[in-house]
C-alpha cells in the first residue's frame, strides 16, 4: 500500500527539492528513514512546533526486501562460521511495544534507532550486549547483597566496578562464574570474547504510535508544583509492536557462548530492552 | 585588500576567530544564569546531529520554534544568522530583510548544501569553545 507524505506540512527543504516532493506520492519504495526524519512543522510563516506524523504509523516494508536483508545477513554469518567461529541464534517476538533510541536527536523529541542504509528498525548490538550485562549485573549483585549482607544499590556499585575492572570474585550463579563474565563482556585491557550482533526484525515490521502523559507539564519544566490543575499534554512516539527480532551471538569460545544466549535470553524475558523497561517494553516473549 | 588578505590567512577564513566572540560573549553576559549556559553548551552538540540526520530546512526549523525569552535555543539561532552575513562567508551573504529559516529554504540545493556546511563548520567550532569555557557540574566540583 501506498501513503502519501504530507510535503504540505513541511515545507523545510530546498526550493527545487520542495517541488519534486510535491508532486509525488510516496510509498514503500522509499526509505523509512527518510519519512521518519520529515515530521509535521505546524506554524504558517514561522515554524511553531513540530509533531510526529502519524501516517508512518500505516508503513509497510516490502515483504521481498526484508527477505532480502535476511538474506544478507545469513551469508555473513555462514561466512563467520566458516571461519572457525560458533554461532548461536534464536528468534523471539516482543508482543506488546518495544522502542530503541528513544532519546535520541529529533525535531519531533521522541525518536527511534533506524538502520542508517536499510531504514528499518533495529536493535544494535551495543543494546544487546548492554542488556545482558546489566542483568548479569543485577543477579550477581543479588547474590553479593545475601552474602556479604551489603545494600542492594551498594552490591551494583560494587559488582559494576569489579567487571568493569576485571577484579576476580569467587561468586557463581547457575553454572556461570564471575570470572567467565569478565572474560565474555571483557575490559579496558581484555577485548570480551563474545560478540553480540545487531537484532534485525525477520517477520512483517508492525508500527504503532503511542503516547506518554505528563499530568504536570508546567512541574517538569520547572515553573510550577506538582498540582491537579495542570493540563496534561500528552507526547506522541513511534514504537514498534508485535514483532520478532533475530538474535546472534558468535564466539570462538563455545562455552561462553551458551552462557551468554543463557544469560540475554533471561534479560529479553525478565527485563526488557530499549526505552521504558519499567512500564513493560520491550519484553520478549522466549 | 589588506583586510581580504588577513581574512584569508586567519584560522579556517575567521570563522574560529567569529566563533570564540560568539561563546565568549554568551559566557560573559549570562555567567549567573547556569541554566542557561548549560543549554547552551549541550544544544551546540545537539544541533549539528540534528542537521546531519534530518537536514538544515527542519533543524532551523525546529531550533525557531523553540527559541523564545532569550534562552539558548534564540542566542544560538541569532549566531548562526549573524555568522552568514558575516565575511567568513563571502560566497553567499545571506541577506539583511529576510528569516534565516525563509531564507534557508528558498535556497536551491547546491547553495542550501554550501550552507548546510557553513553552519556545520561553525558550529564544530562553537560545541569546541563552549565546552572550553563552560564548565560542567562535574567539572566544577573538583
Amino acid at each position: 500500500m501506498s501513503i502519501r507524505f504530507h510535503v504540505s506540512k513541511n515545507k523545510y527543504f530546498p526550493r527545487d527539492t520542495f517541488s519534486i516532493l510535491s508532486a509525488q506520492s510516496i510509498g514503500p519504495d522509499n526509505n523509512f528513514y527518510f519519512l521518519f526524519n520529515s515530521p509535521i512543522v505546524l506554524g504558517e510563516i514561522l515554524p511553531e512546533r513540530i509533531v510526529i506524523n502519524k501516517e508512518i504509523e500505516k508503513f509497510k516494508w516490502e515483504r521481498n526486501f526484508l527477505e532480502n536483508i535476511q538474506k544478507r545477513r545469513e551469508n555473513l554469518i555462514n561466512l563467520l562460521k566458516n571461519n572457525g567461529f560458533n554461532v548461536k541464534n534464536f528468534q523471539s517476538i516482543c508482543p506488546w511495544h518495544l522502542i530503541i533510541g528513544l532519546g535520541g536527536v529529533h525535531p519531533q523529541e521522541t525518536s527511534m534507532t533506524l538502520h542508517h542504509i536499510y531504514g528499518i528498525p533495529y536493535i544494535p548490538g551495543s543494546a544487546v550486549k548492554g542488556v545482558t550485562k546489566h542483568w548479569a549485573v543485577l543477579k550477581f549483585a543479588e547474590q553479593k547483597m545475601n552474602k556479604d549482607n551489603k545494600s542492594f544499590e551498594d552490591a551494583v556499585e560494587q559488582i559494576s566496578s569489579d567487571l568493569e575492572k576485571g577484579n576476580e570474585l569467587d561468586l557463581e550463579i547457575g553454572n556461570i562464574k564471575f570470572g567467565e563474565l569478565i572474560k565474555i563482556f571483557g575490559t579496558q585491557k581484555h577485548q570480551g570474547k563474545v560478540y553480540f550482533i545487531d537484532a534485525y526484525p525477520v517477520s512483517d515490521i508492525n508500527l504503532k504510535i503511542d503516547i506518554m502523559n505528563p499530568h504536570y507539564p508546567d512541574y517538569y519544566s520547572g515553573k510550577q508544583p506538582p498540582a491537579d490543575w495542570q493540563n496534561p499534554k500528552p507526547v506522541e512516539f513511534l514504537t514498534v509492536e508485535k514483532t520478532t527480532f533475530r538474535f546472534y551471538l558468535i564466539s570462538q569460545d563455545n562455552s561462553l557462548l551458551q552462557k551468554s544466549e543463557v544469560l540475554l535470553k533471561e534479560a529479553l524475558e525478565k527485563f526488557g530492552i530499549g526505552a521504558k523497561t519499567s512500564l513493560g517494553y520491550g519484553i520478549f516473549k522466549i | 585588500m589588506p583586510d581580504r588578505e588577513s581574512l584569508i590567512t586567519k584560522l579556517e577564513k575567521g570563522r574560529a576567530e567569529f566563533a570564540y566572540r560568539c561563546v565568549k560573549e554568551v559566557v560573559d553576559e549570562n555567567s549567573s544564569n547556569k541554566e542557561l549556559l548549560k543549554n547552551y553548551r549541550a544544544y551546540s552538540r545537539k544541533i549539528p546531529q540534528m542537521i546531519l540526520s534530518n537536514g538544515l530546512g527542519q533543524t532551523l526549523a525546529f531550533v525557531k520554534s523553540k527559541a523564545k525569552n532569550g534562552n539558548a535555543y534564540e542566542l544560538l539561532y541569532s549566531q548562526m544568522m549573524d555568522y552568514l552575513r558575516s565575511d567568513s562567508t563571502a560566497r553567499i551573504k545571506m541577506p539583511d530583510n529576510i528569516e534565516l529559516v525563509e531564507w534557508v529554504i528558498s535556497l536551491d540545493s547546491q547553495n542550501y548544501r554550501y550552507v548546510t556546511e557553513e553552519i556545520l563548520a561553525f558550529l564544530n567550532w562553537v560545541k569546541r569553545f563552549a565546552e572550553g569555557l563552560i564548565e560542567t557540574e562535574e567539572e566544577s566540583e573538583e
